[in-house]
Formats: structure tokens, C-alpha cells, sequence
């Protein structure tokens, strides 16, 4: 069309096509649409992941566990899964937030299971999604893929431990992985600093791949703040959901020490205000495009391969792809077998109570077929006794008669 | 009198003074809960080196050995008072991602010092120069998560306690604001009274003890577990003298202070006034039911009683649970039925199996009883059909001969 409007050059037109316009719709569309964001927060208990979610959005997103109900459950055996849905909204743009903790993760002697529910669910998220996508109606798709990870390290201020590591390692594959280093009032800033120098060297070397904010050549200015939070990961955070006065009267988000106060928002106390300028203010589109992009799309592609081999070992036809086949990986077989499961054991142990029920009539059987057997012949030999006793008098009096 | 008593008791510390009193305390605890800086800031100089467990970056092992490592220190106090420390810590306890073996390490050392006292008690040569190991006190550190005990310190602790004296102490405290720190404590006293975890509390005797050593012992009490600050860095403070601080851009932390942590009044416990009171303690207490244990030889074998009521499997949450968290929409939490639990399944069944083992052998030893008897009858009735037959042979035999005998008679009589 623009070739059009300059071929002739009988038509002047004074105003442009229009096509400019298009990102101004888009974005009043986008902007009606809203988006949805989904962040996952995992961790050892107490570090202050449901603290630092309140505080990232500024209200109470989540519930603090019960601490009077902790007896009554009995230590975790299992990691769980707890999503939290809530709808912000700032300046008319709605926001469906998802986010999604991992409660008894790291909590107990022996934590090799521990990541697997957590990996586990964020797979369950590309499946339920590929799945949805393929049915015939696709309008109401319910998505709960993980856009980002924010994995929570305790502050030892020595390194990273091996649960940390082999957690992570899992998780850089399917998710943005963005690590934390938790409570950072408990670190003095040169502990800080080798802290962090020590992570960030156990990452490479151990090709964690971790989430960094894409660097734009053509935008000065976000490529300096994309550099700017690079050097910075992993991001030093404080949490709080209280208001304290500093000196000066103002009321500020912090901690309370009865030797100062560390502030939240306070860029030379901790990073949450870099962290939260990623998450929210530049770098949320590319979490969840990246996500859409990437780690769903490599995942999807892995499955179809998958299917596809399978169908080529039953069928030559390869051109099209075949329908979904359940794999063992679905969430359906896993809802199967679990009552499945209940089922086989419930039979299992009736069919066990039968048994041995059987043998318990069986024995009581015997049992009184034996002692009847021994009732009947202690009869026979009274009777028996009895004869002999009535022969032996007999033989008395034919004795004494002879006499 | 007085005289006496006052120039022999010179005459005691004298000797004390030269000897120097023995105390061993171990230190447990994961890594990065302050354990080498509370060495340090305990001793007041640099014993151990801090961050020695930091692995190499490219290690990826996911096991961390436990070691015990001693470190044996001298200290003096003010009266020239000289205690001999001797300080185990354990690094790498807790840091694998399966820690199940930690624990034996501790206990089987703690367990292996009363062992040699034991041995070396009963021999009829004993060493005079012989050195006791036993552990006096065992300080357990505890990281403040703000949920009470984790599953790791509940189970060390347990195990632990029995045997030795455990003070189980806050690390890092200055992570916690005051609030926080009194809830930390509140919810790790209850945990440990629900748990049934005899800790080191202090104890004393109303009828017994004097008001002083009451009040002292109920202070140190209501201060368990202990809030430990510890520091390797030191300024030179407002007096003059170096202080151990911690340094923050939000304020600065005199370790020794008692308003911002417990350490020094940790120490003095520790060092001077309870010193004695935590060996005799080990001595008097803890080593005698050691030995007594050990002597008596208890057998620990309890006898399974045979019940044939089927144990409801829903009932044990731990390990059979089938979790389904109603507060999600999507019921995606899918427990896995792990090894333990199929193992309980089939030691159940096993049990049961058991059972009715030993009634088919019950009741197979009652046929063959049954048996015995009624071959012991069959015998006895066959005798007696023996005994009958001959009498009745000797009856006709008897009878024939009366009847010759009246045939002899009746022909006499015919003449």
C-alpha cells in the first residue's frame, strides 16, 4: 500500500497511511486484556519468602503458616504445592497474579526428594498448556506457567550447599531461575560481597544457567540498568511488612534492631529495589515472552519428539502428527494411578484379610477335628475299660464259685 | 578456726591453680551458623579458622563428610584460675542432602569416651595419667527460621540428650529483630517440651540450694535457648580497649553486650559459674546411667505381641499420606508413595504372616500331642485285651478241669 501511495505521483496525500497507529491499538488491547503473571518462590522454610512477597506487591498477598498448627501435622514427609491467586490492579491495568510456594522444602534429614514436586509441577504447567492448546475450543485456556523462579539461599555467607545446587541445576532448564540470597541484615556488606563472588563462582562452574534481563545495544540507557543488574545478581533481599520511623520521623518499610534499622528500600542496605524494578518495572514482558518462547517451546518440541518416535515405531506414517498420546510423564496417568493404586491396595489387603481368614476357619476346623477324634476315642476306651472291668468281676466270681 | 579454714583454702586454689580444671564442650551445628566465630569470640582469640567447609566451586558431590575436629585451648581468668579447653567442632554435619549419617558420628564419639572410662575403671592397673574425654557439654546450634525445630534438630537432639548435656543456642542472632527473637524462643521452648527433649535447663533443688544459686539458675533458664552473637572483627571501643563487634551500614553490634545477645552471659555460664555443675553433671548423672545401661546389659528386644487387628494405613500421616491441598484449584499434589511407605505395608503383612505361622505350628504341636496320647491309649488297651484273652484261656482251662474233675468224682461215686 505504501508502494502505492508514492507509484503515481498524481495523488498527493498529506496524511500518512496510518500504520503507525497500530502499536497505540495494541497497546489499548493489551492494556484491556491485562496479563497474568505467574512466580514461583522456593526455599528452605523461614527465610522470609511469604514476607518478601508481601512486600514486593505491598499488601498481604499470603498467609503466614500457622505456627499453634505445626504439631498437629506432624513433620513434612512431602514438599507441597500452594498457589495464591490474586487480581492487582494499578492505574486501570489488571494483573492476574499467580504465586506458587513450596512448603517442607529442605525441611527434613533427607531432602533428595525434595525438588522433585517442584519440577514436577512446573512440567504439569507446559503439559496442561500444550494440551489445552491442541483441544478443539481454545478459548478458555488456563495458564499457570511459571514466568519466573526466585530460588531463596540461605545466608551462611560460606557457599552454596549441594541441595541449593542440585535443585538449581534442575530448574535452570525449564524455568527463569533468578537465586536470592535471603535475610540480607544478617551479612556485613564485605561478607556480602564474598557471598556473592563465592555463589556466582559455583554457578558457572557448575552451569547453572541463571535468568539475565536481555541487553538492548540499540537502548543506551536500559542496556546500562540491564548491566547494572547483572553485576548485582544474586540480588541480597530484606523483607517486611512493617512500617518503622527512622531518625529523621519519616515512616519507612525495615527491621527494627535495637542497633539501627535496615531498610528495605535502602539501595546500600539490600537489592530489592533492583530486584523488584526486574520483576515488575523493565523485565516482566521478557520473563513472560521467555517463557512462552523458550522454555515452553523447547519443552513442547521435546514431547512431539518423543510422541513422534513412538508412533514410528507403530505406524510408518510420520507427515502428520499423531494425536497425544498419554505418556507417563502426563498429569492424567499420574491422577490415574494414584487411585489406581488406592484401588489395587485396597483390594490387595482384602484379598490378604480373606486368606487369612480362611486359614484361621481352616485351623479352628482342624482344631476340632482333632479334639472330637480324642473325645471319641476316650469314649472307646472308657467302654473298652469297662468291659474288661465287667469281664475281669466275672472272672472273680467264676473264680470264687469254683472255689 | 576460722584461721584454718581461711589458710587452707588458699592452699586449695594453690593446688587448682596449678592443676587447671578440665572441660570438654563440643560445638554442633550446620554450616554457616557462626559455629568457628563463636569459637573465637569464646576464646577470645583466633583458634579455629572461620569458612574452612566452603568447598571448591566446581565440587557437586552432594555428600559432605562429618569430621570431628578438637582444638584444645588454654584459658586464664582474672585469679590466675587456668581451665583447660578442649573444643569439637563438627563441620559438614547437616550440609549433604541426606544427612542420615550424621548423626552416629557424634553419638558414637560421645558414646566411645564413656566406653574407655568404663574400661578404664574396671582394670586392676589403672593409668594415672589417664585423660577423660568426656563431653561436659554440647552447645547445639539452632538456625532461627521462625517456625520452631526442623526435623534435623529435633532428632540430634534427642538422640543427643540422653547422653550428654545439650544447650541448644540461637545462631546469628542479630538476623532477628527483639520480637522476632522472643518468638524464636517461645516457639523452640514448645517444640522442645512437645518433642520431650531433656535439655540442660539448670537445674537446682528448692529445699537444697541457697536463694542465690536459685535465682542465678532461674535467670539462665528463662533465657534457653541462648541468643549468640559471634565476631572475629574487633575495635577499639569508647574505653579504650578492643571490643568484638559486628558492623553494619544500619548500626554496629557489641557481641558482649547483654541487652543484644546472650553471649556473654552464655560464656560465664559456661566458664565459671557452672563449669563444675556441667561436669558433675556428666559425672554424677549421665555416666552412671551410661554404665548402668551398659553393665546390666538391657535387652532391648521387645516382644511383638500377636494382633491380628489390621492397623488402619490412613492412620500414619508421615508416611502414608495422600496429600490433597485443598486451597488449590488444581489438585496437583500428588505425594509419592515412597519407599518407607511400601515398607510399611509389607512389614505389616509380614507381621501378619508371622502370626499365622505360629498358630499353624501351635496347632501342629497340639495334633502330634494328641497323637502320642492316643497311641499311649491304644497300647494300654491292647495290653489289657492281652490280660482279658489269657484269663479267659485260664478260665476254660479251669472249667475243663472242674468238669474232669466231677467226671472223676461221679464215677467214684457210681459204684
Amino acid at each position: 500500500m505504501a508502494s502505492a501511495a508514492t507509484a503515481s505521483p498524481e495523488l498527493q496525500y498529506s496524511e500518512l497511511v496510518g500504520i503507525d497507529n497500530l502499536p497505540i491499538q495494541r497497546y489499548k488491547i493489551v492494556s484491556k486484556k491485562g496479563a497474568t503473571f505467574t512466580l514461583m518462590v522456593a526455599g528452605e522454610s523461614g527465610l522470609g519468602k511469604t514476607t518478601f512477597i508481601n512486600t514486593l506487591f505491598q499488601t498481604s498477598l499470603k498467609n503466614h503458616i500457622e505456627n499453634s498448627a505445626r504439631h498437629q501435622k506432624g513433620i513434612h514427609a512431602t514438599v507441597e504445592i500452594d498457589v495464591v491467586r490474586a487480581e492487582l490492579e494499578e492505574k486501570n491495568f489488571k494483573i492476574r497474579l499467580n504465586v506458587i510456594d513450596t512448603p517442607g522444602f529442605g525441611d527434613n534429614i533427607n531432602n533428595k526428594n525434595s525438588y522433585q514436586s517442584l519440577i514436577d509441577f512446573i512440567d504439569d504447567q507446559h503439559d496442561s498448556y500444550m494440551k489445552q492448546e491442541q483441544q478443539p475450543s481454545r478459548n478458555n485456556i488456563h495458564d499457570l506457567r511459571v514466568h519466573a523462579c526466585l530460588y531463596f539461599i540461605r545466608p551462611t555467607g560460606h557457599s552454596l550447599k549441594p541441595l541449593d545446587i542440585e535443585c538449581m541445576k534442575k530448574l535452570c532448564t525449564r524455568v527463569n531461575l533468578i537465586p536470592v540470597i535471603a535475610k540480607a541484615d544478617t551479612l556485613s556488606p564485605k561478607e556480602m560481597s564474598d557471598f556473592k563472588q563465592r555463589i556466582r563462582a559455583v554457578i558457572e562452574a557448575q552451569d547453572i544457567k541463571i535468568y539475565s534481563p536481555p541487553i538492548d545495544l540499540d537502548d543506551q540507557t536500559s542496556a546500562e540498568h540491564a548491566k547494572d543488574l547483572i553485576q548485582l545478581m544474586p540480588f541480597a533481599i530484606i523483607g517486611s511488612e512493617s512500617l518503622v520511623k527512622n531518625l529523621k520521623g519519616d515512616l519507612i518499610i525495615g527491621r527494627k534492631f535495637p542497633w539501627g534499622i535496615a531498610e528495605v528500600e535502602n539501595s546500600s542496605h539490600c537489592d530489592f529495589l533492583k530486584l523488584r524494578s526486574l520483576l515488575l518495572r523493565t523485565n516482566m514482558l521478557d520473563l513472560i515472552l521467555s517463557t512462552e518462547e523458550l522454555h515452553y517451546e523447547s519443552y513442547r518440541a521435546f514431547k512431539m519428539e518423543e510422541q513422534k518416535s513412538l508412533s514410528s515405531n507403530s505406524d510408518s506414517n510420520n507427515d502428520s502428527i499423531p494425536p497425544i498420546v498419554p505418556t507417563s510423564n502426563s498429569i492424567n496417568q499420574r491422577l490415574q494411578n494414584n487411585p489406581l493404586f488406592r484401588k489395587d491396595e485396597e483390594q490387595l489387603k482384602n484379598y490378604f484379610t480373606e486368606k487369612v481368614k480362611t486359614e484361621e476357619s481352616r485351623f479352628r476346623q482342624w482344631e476340632q477335628n482333632i479334639v472330637n477324634e480324642r473325645n471319641r476315642l476316650n469314649k472307646d476306651l472308657e467302654a473298652v475299660q469297662q468291659q474288661i472291668k465287667e469281664l475281669q468281676d466275672q472272672i472273680k466270681e467264676l473264680s470264687v464259685k469254683k472255689k | 578456726m576460722v584461721a584454718v579454714i581461711g589458710s587452707s583454702s588458699k592452699l586449695r586454689k594453690k593446688k587448682t591453680l596449678k592443676k587447671g580444671i578440665q572441660f570438654t564442650l563440643m560445638i554442633v551445628g550446620q554450616s554457616g551458623t557462626g559455629r568457628s566465630t563463636f569459637i573465637n569470640s569464646l576464646c577470645g582469640q583466633q583458634v579455629v579458622d572461620t569458612s574452612t567447609t566452603i568447598p571448591d566451586p566446581s565440587d557437586s558431590s552432594s555428600e559432605k563428610e562429618l569430621t570431628l575436629r578438637t582444638e584444645n585451648v588454654e584459658l586464664e581468668d582474672n585469679e590466675g584460675v587456668k581451665v583447660s579447653l578442649s573444643i569439637i567442632d563438627t563441620p559438614g554435619f547437616g550440609d549433604s542432602i541426606d544427612n542420615e549419617s550424621s548423626f552416629s558420628i557424634i553419638i558414637d564419639y560421645i558414646r566411645h569416651q564413656y566406653d574407655e572410662i568404663l574400661l578404664e575403671e574396671s582394670r586392676i592397673r589403672r593409668n594415672p595419667r589417664f585423660k577423660d574425654g568426656r563431653v561436659h557439654c554440647l552447645l547445639y546450634f539452632i538456625v532461627p527460621t521462625g517456625h520452631g525445630l526442623r526435623e534435623i534438630d529435633v532428632e540430634i537432639m534427642k538422640r543427643l540428650s540422653g547422653l550428654v548435656n545439650v544447650i541448644p543456642v540461637i545462631s546469628k542472632a542479630d538476623s532477628l529483630t527483639k520480637s522476632e527473637l522472643t518468638l524464636n524462643k517461645k516457639l523452640i521452648m514448645e517444640d522442645l517440651k512437645h518433642y520431650n527433649i531433656p535439655i540442660y535447663n539448670f537445674p537446682y533443688d528448692l529445699d537444697y540450694d541457697d536463694e542465690e544459686t536459685i535465682d542465678a539458675n532461674t535467670a539462665l533458664r528463662a533465657l534457653i535457648p541462648f541468643a549468640v552473637v559471634g565476631s572475629n572483627d574487633e575495635i577499639t571501643g569508647p574505653d579504650g580497649d578492643l571490643i568484638r563487634v559486628r558492623q553494619y551500614p544500619w548500626g554496629t553490634i557489641d557481641i558482649e553486650d547483654p541487652d543484644q545477645s546472650d553471649f556473654i552471659t552464655l560464656r560465664s555460664a559456661l566458664l565459671i559459674s557452672h563449669l563444675q555443675d556441667l561436669k558433675e553433671h556428666t559425672q554424677e548423672i549421665l555416666y552412671e546411667k551410661y554404665r548402668t545401661d551398659a553393665l546390666s546389659d538391657k535387652d532391648k528386644k521387645n516382644n511383638s505381641t500377636i494382633d491380628l487387628s489390621y492397623p488402619d494405613l490412613k492412620s500414619n500421616p508421615s508416611k502414608l499420606s495422600f496429600n490433597i491441598n485443598n486451597q488449590s484449584s488444581n489438585n496437583l499434589n500428588l505425594s509419592p508413595i515412597n519407599d518407607s511407605a511400601a515398607s510399611a505395608i509389607s512389614d505389616v503383612y509380614a507381621s501378619k504372616e508371622e502370626a499365622v505361622r505360629l498358630e499353624q505350628e501351635r496347632l501342629n504341636l497340639l495334633e502330634e500331642k494328641f497323637k502320642q496320647d492316643l497311641l499311649r491309649r491304644k497300647q494300654e488297651l491292647l495290653e489289657k485285651e492281652r490280660e482279658l484273652r489269657e484269663m479267659e484261656e485260664r478260665l476254660e482251662r479251669a472249667q475243663h478241669f472242674k468238669t474232669d474233675q466231677k467226671d472223676l468224682t461221679a464215677e467214684n461215686f457210681s459204684f
